[in-house]
């Protein structure tokens, strides 16, 4: 989560993919137990072991990379897209309510899904998997709250 | 006031590569499980030929894996071929290589392609060599036969600080060796202290410095039963 000057900035946590490194961590892990065991080794094992690894660690960081929000002074902005990105402006005058959504695992970690819910009820914008869900909404919050006073004045 | 504006549903989609990696990694995991704590030959040996445990010979019997590091025997015979002869010379000594006569000087590389012929290796030198060559180098510098045909090569003595037999085949080595000796990539692993040590149709590299001896190679599963009773141990290990 990175912040800037009243602006905060978000992208899929890294906590989403903590599978995938577990996944990198085992393979390792046989590696070197079948190493101290002193069981043979099949000679590709090594390479193919770190292709893999290297494989996933690019896969999720490209995978991070398709998706990011954006809260500013007036809207949440989602990017989306890796060449041709396509952003979505939700204002804060359309919104009504916001949750956070978190499974045990989620919940666990501290990452989880803000559900953004608009006035209409018709479409609600889920922003999935962010880093410290309720950091996000008690930001968000403190966002509209400042937005909706300077309009009611 | 603003208007509003209405957005659709961002649903992100989910990270569908997670099955595929799921899947690798299963089949990666399994794979380093079976070829290192199930597999003896056979799936190992199909992939890679860097990585065998028997290896099947033409005729279809086995021969084994063998790595050694042990002392120099007193004298051994080489009586066999080799696909490289590679000396660096302790002492000067001279040589004949056809119907030259070279004299080597110390230190000097001297290396024979295709060897095939008879020598006396003796306490760090090499003795009685005569043999034929498809090309011999001294010092980098080639000597064939214009024709293509094998050269002869002879020498008295040589001493060696290094000496090393690519690809050579003995019919027998045995002596009462110190050392150490791995069969199979480490499976069994014995240590010689001045006790006989026995191997018959070598095939593989030896390489000799002053006071080791190395062998990493090839040998026929019925010298090691041999080795094995020796030792009472028994063979289907």
């Amino acid at each position: 989560m990175k912040k800037e000057e009243g602006e905060l900035y978000v992208r899929n946590s890294r906590k989403l993919y903590i599978g995938f490194y577990i996944m990198i961590l085992v393979l390792i892990g046989t590696l070197l137990y079948i190493m101290y065991r002193g069981k043979p080794l099949h000679p590709l094992a090594w390479r193919m072991v770190l292709s893999f690894s290297l494989f996933v660690i690019i896969a999720t960081e490209i995978h991070r990379l398709g998706n990011s929000y954006q809260i500013n002074s007036r809207s949440i902005v989602h990017n989306h897209g890796y060449f041709s990105i396509s952003s979505r402006r939700l204002e804060f005058s359309a919104i009504s309510d916001s949750n956070v959504r978190q499974n045990l695992w989620q919940r666990l970690f501290n990452y989880g899904t803000v559900e953004v819910h608009l006035f209409s009820r018709e479409n609600t914008t889920f922003i999935k998997n962010v880093d410290q869900p309720y950091v996000f909404v008690e930001f968000l919050q403190r966002k509209m709250k400042n937005f909706r006073g300077g309009i009611g004045r | 006031m603003n208007e509003p504006e209405l957005i659709k549903d961002s649903h992100q989609k989910k990270f569908s590569g997670g099955f595929f990696i799921s899947l690798i990694f299963i089949g990666l995991f399994l794979f380093l499980v079976y070829t290192s704590f199930y597999d003896t030959a056979g799936f190992t040996k199909k992939i890679s030929g860097n990585f065998i445990d028997a290896v099947d010979k033409e005729d279809g019997s086995e021969q084994l894996r063998i790595r050694a590091e042990l002392d120099i025997p007193d004298q051994f015979v080489v009586d066999s071929s080799a696909r490289k002869l590679s000396f660096k010379l302790k002492e000067a000594a001279a040589i004949s290589v056809g119907t030259e006569h070279i004299d080597l000087e110390k230190d000097a590389s001297f290396i024979v392609d295709n060897f095939n012929g008879r020598f006396i290796v003796a306490g760090g030198a090499i003795s009685q060599l005569e043999g034929t060559a498809s090309e011999v180098f001294v010092n980098g510098i080639s000597l064939k036969d214009k024709s293509g045909e094998t050269i002869s090569i002879s020498f008295d003595e040589l001493t060696y600080n290094y000496a090393r037999f690519d690809e050579i085949t003995l019919s027998e080595i045995n002596y009462a060796a110190r050392g150490i000796l791995y069969v199979n990539e480490d499976k069994l692993v014995m240590r010689f202290n001045n006790e006989p040590f026995y191997l018959e149709d070598y095939e593989g590299n030896m390489e000799l410095g002053r006071n080791y001896l190395r062998l990493e190679g090839k040998s026929g599963e019925l010298n090691m039963q041999k080795l094995f009773k020796k030792y009472s141990l028994n063979s289907s290990y």
